[in-house]
């Protein structure tokens, strides 16, 4: 047994009151006809000594208090006998009445957030297959078998192997994936005016991009379309149209002469030399080109990879989503987990009550009132 | 006992009343017929004297048989057996409320009344005349002296409602009860005996010739003092108060109170007074034997 909150049992201090007043109260005597008075001669005092009497109803009392500090104090009782019956968990997707068969009795839960029992619903939860694991890895008590079922290919990956801290039994089912996502390309969109060298040069990095001529340039006060990467190498600032758009989450290449600060380099070349700047607007952003768009400014444009190279800085790789599931089998050497404490407020609960009862029931029983 | 209740005398007090006789022993009864020896003599079962015959006394007086030893006419006379006036005298200071922690519901005046009834219950057995007096901080109270059942239930109607308050009332006050009380009547008292004007009262009552019997009625606490505590001492007739430490001042107190008893015993004596202590754990009638079992001279 140990306390979640120790600094609870402060409130032992409570025990002064009843303390004091059972002391205090002894004092003050309740006064007894006496008609042979005249004979008594009191010069001496009543001794003030420390004395209980009812100690049965302040030893009650005393309790109560050290049950309520008690409770304060949050004690859980570790030990005990886990309870390790095998565990049987689906990932969501999979036809769990097909993987269940016959098997009623077993404890088949979803692999899902809260790790529902088979017979809800397939929940759908945005956390990623192996962090369930994980999670599940750790709320099992240690040396309950665990078998899984994940669709192979397997989705739900993040940046490490599963590491649990037992043998899992590892069930791939083969699942045809989603369709396969390629890569979006952004498609450049022009605005305002723009130099015909400059039209020249986004119109190859078009064409290398996606081998798709330039779509005709906008005016200022219409926006990109939303998968778009606007262009705005216009004299004078980005209009208002642009960027709200920007600050909702669109990107905008800008020619050198936009002003401000805070940006951060987003390209450089064989030199080191910055090309593209970057600066967040909102939940979107401005790249900054370091230099007006032609080949002698920028010579860095007659390369043959600045296109690849520019793309792979605008828009991120995406990560790989999708592995064989047989290469994901979990790994051990996970710390086990840790036995979970059993909480005794609800015990304590009940003897506070009872505890009260017998209070009130000691405090006001009429004996008590003869006897004293 | 709750006040209002009818005063119940156990059984075996009951049974052991009727060993007992309400005998003064200078009171003698004047009229009527009654148990009690009188100063009138004449025909009865009691012997009293022999007289020399004069002439008018009835032929069946005489005694033949001593006639006939002495040959002179003798008669026999007896005494005759008429009734007395029996009253009871009750202390219903605010004294009289106290009672025992053991028993808090039975206080001194609640004994008193018992005692009283079965008093009433004596002379209402022996054809007596009987009547009561209470005595509190409003001054007297009394049932007049009578006979009969019916008295009996005016005596206890009194009793019923009797409440115990004040101080003893000053000596103007008492008128009624030299009144009431001829010389030759046999008064008990019931109280505590803590009440100098009380005791005075008797005195003078002794004094003027009307027999005077006294029963005082104790706690059990003021014979035991068994305060082990310390406590708040309060004398219900003045209000004043003590604080003292029961088992400190207790050798103190049984000392003095024992010298205080005596004094009250050796005054009442030499005033004529037939003085007894009852308790309030003792059974109703122990106190009444000790008083009137002796010292009636029949």
């Amino acid at each position: 047994m140990s306390l979640l909150f120790p600094l609870g049992l402060l409130a032992l201090a409570a025990w002064l009151v009843p303390l004091l007043i059972h002391l205090a109260r002894r004092h003050q005597y309740a006064p007894l006809d006496f008609a042979a008075l005249r004979w008594l001669r009191a010069r001496i005092r009543p001794r003030q000594r420390v004395r209980f009497d009812e100690w049965p109803l302040l030893l009650v009392r005393m309790l109560l208090l050290a049950a309520l500090a008690l409770l304060l104090a949050r004690p859980v009782l570790r030990g005990g006998a886990a309870d390790t019956h095998p565990v049987t968990v689906v990932a969501p997707g999979l036809d769990a009445t097909a993987l269940r068969g016959e098997d009623t009795m077993g404890d088949w839960r979803w692999l899902a957030a809260g790790f529902p029992a088979l017979a809800d619903a397939a929940p759908v939860s945005p956390q990623p297959l192996a962090s369930l694991l994980r999670e599940l890895d750790q709320r099992l008590p240690a040396g309950a078998p665990l078998t899984v079922y994940v669709p192979d290919p397997m989705p739900g990956l993040d940046g490490e192997r599963p590491r649990l801290s037992r043998a899992v039994t590892w069930r791939p089912v083969p699942l045809a994936p989603p369709s396969a996502r390629a890569a979006a390309v952004p498609v450049l969109q022009i605005g305002g005016d723009i130099a015909e060298g400059e039209q020249r040069v986004m119109a190859a990095i078009q064409r290398a991009w996606s081998n798709q001529p330039l779509s005709p340039a906008r005016v200022a006060a219409t926006a990109p379309d939303d998968g778009q990467l606007g262009v705005w190498l216009a004299a004078g600032p980005l209009p208002s149209v642009w960027q709200a758009w920007v600050q909702q989450g669109g990107s905008v290449l800008v020619g050198p002469e936009a002003a401000g600060a805070g940006w951060t380099p987003a390209l450089r070349d064989a030199q080191g030399a910055v090309l593209l700047e970057y600066r967040p607007e909102g939940t979107g952003r401005l790249l900054r080109f370091t230099a007006a768009l032609s080949p002698t400014d920028l010579p860095a444009l007659r390369e043959p990879g600045f296109p690849r190279q520019l793309l792979a800085a605008i828009v991120a790789q995406a990560a790989p989503t999708l592995a064989p599931a047989a290469t994901q089998r979990p790994l051990r050497g996970a710390s086990a987990p840790l036995p979970t404490p059993r909480e005794l407020a609800p015990w304590l609960l009940a003897l506070i009550v009872l505890l009260f009862a017998v209070e009130r029931a000691m405090a006001t029983s009429p004996r008590r009132g003869a006897g004293a | 006992m709750s006040r209002n209740a009818p005063i119940a005398i156990p059984a075996d007090v009951r049974s052991r009343l009727k060993a007992l006789r309400l005998l003064p022993r200078r009171a003698r009864g004047a009229h009527g017929i009654g148990q009690h020896a009188s100063r009138s003599r004449g025909a009865g079962l009691e012997f009293a004297q022999y007289r020399a015959y004069e002439p008018g006394d009835e032929l069946r007086q005489i005694d033949w048989k001593l006639y006939a030893r002495s040959d002179r006419f003798f008669v026999r006379e007896s005494e005759r057996e008429s009734p007395i006036t029996a009253w009871v005298l009750i202390d219903a200071t605010a004294s009289a409320g106290q009672s025992d922690r053991a028993r808090p519901d039975w206080s001194r005046l609640d004994h008193g009344c018992a005692t009283a009834a079965c008093l009433v219950e004596l002379a209402l057995q022996q054809g007596d005349r009987f009547g009561v007096i209470v005595v509190n901080g409003g001054g007297v109270q009394l049932v007049p002296a009578g006979q009969g059942p019916r008295q009996r239930d005016r005596v206890h109607l009194l009793l019923r409602q009797l409440q115990a308050s004040g101080t003893w009332p000053p000596v103007t006050s008492l008128a009624p009860i030299w009144e009431r009380v001829q010389a030759g009547d046999l008064l008990v008292a019931l109280g505590d005996g803590f009440d100098e004007a009380g005791i005075v009262l008797l005195e003078r009552l002794a004094a003027a010739r009307r027999e005077v019997l006294h029963l005082q009625l104790l706690t059990a606490e003021e014979r035991d003092f068994p305060f082990t505590e310390g406590h708040r001492f309060r004398d219900p007739e003045t209000g004043e108060e003590l604080l003292g430490d029961g088992r400190a001042i207790r050798e103190d107190y049984l000392a003095r109170f024992d010298v205080a008893q005596r004094a009250l015993q050796a005054r009442l004596q030499s005033s004529g007074i037939v003085h007894t202590t009852g308790y309030l754990d003792q059974p109703l009638d122990q106190p009444l034997r000790a008083l009137l079992g002796t010292g009636s001279g029949a």
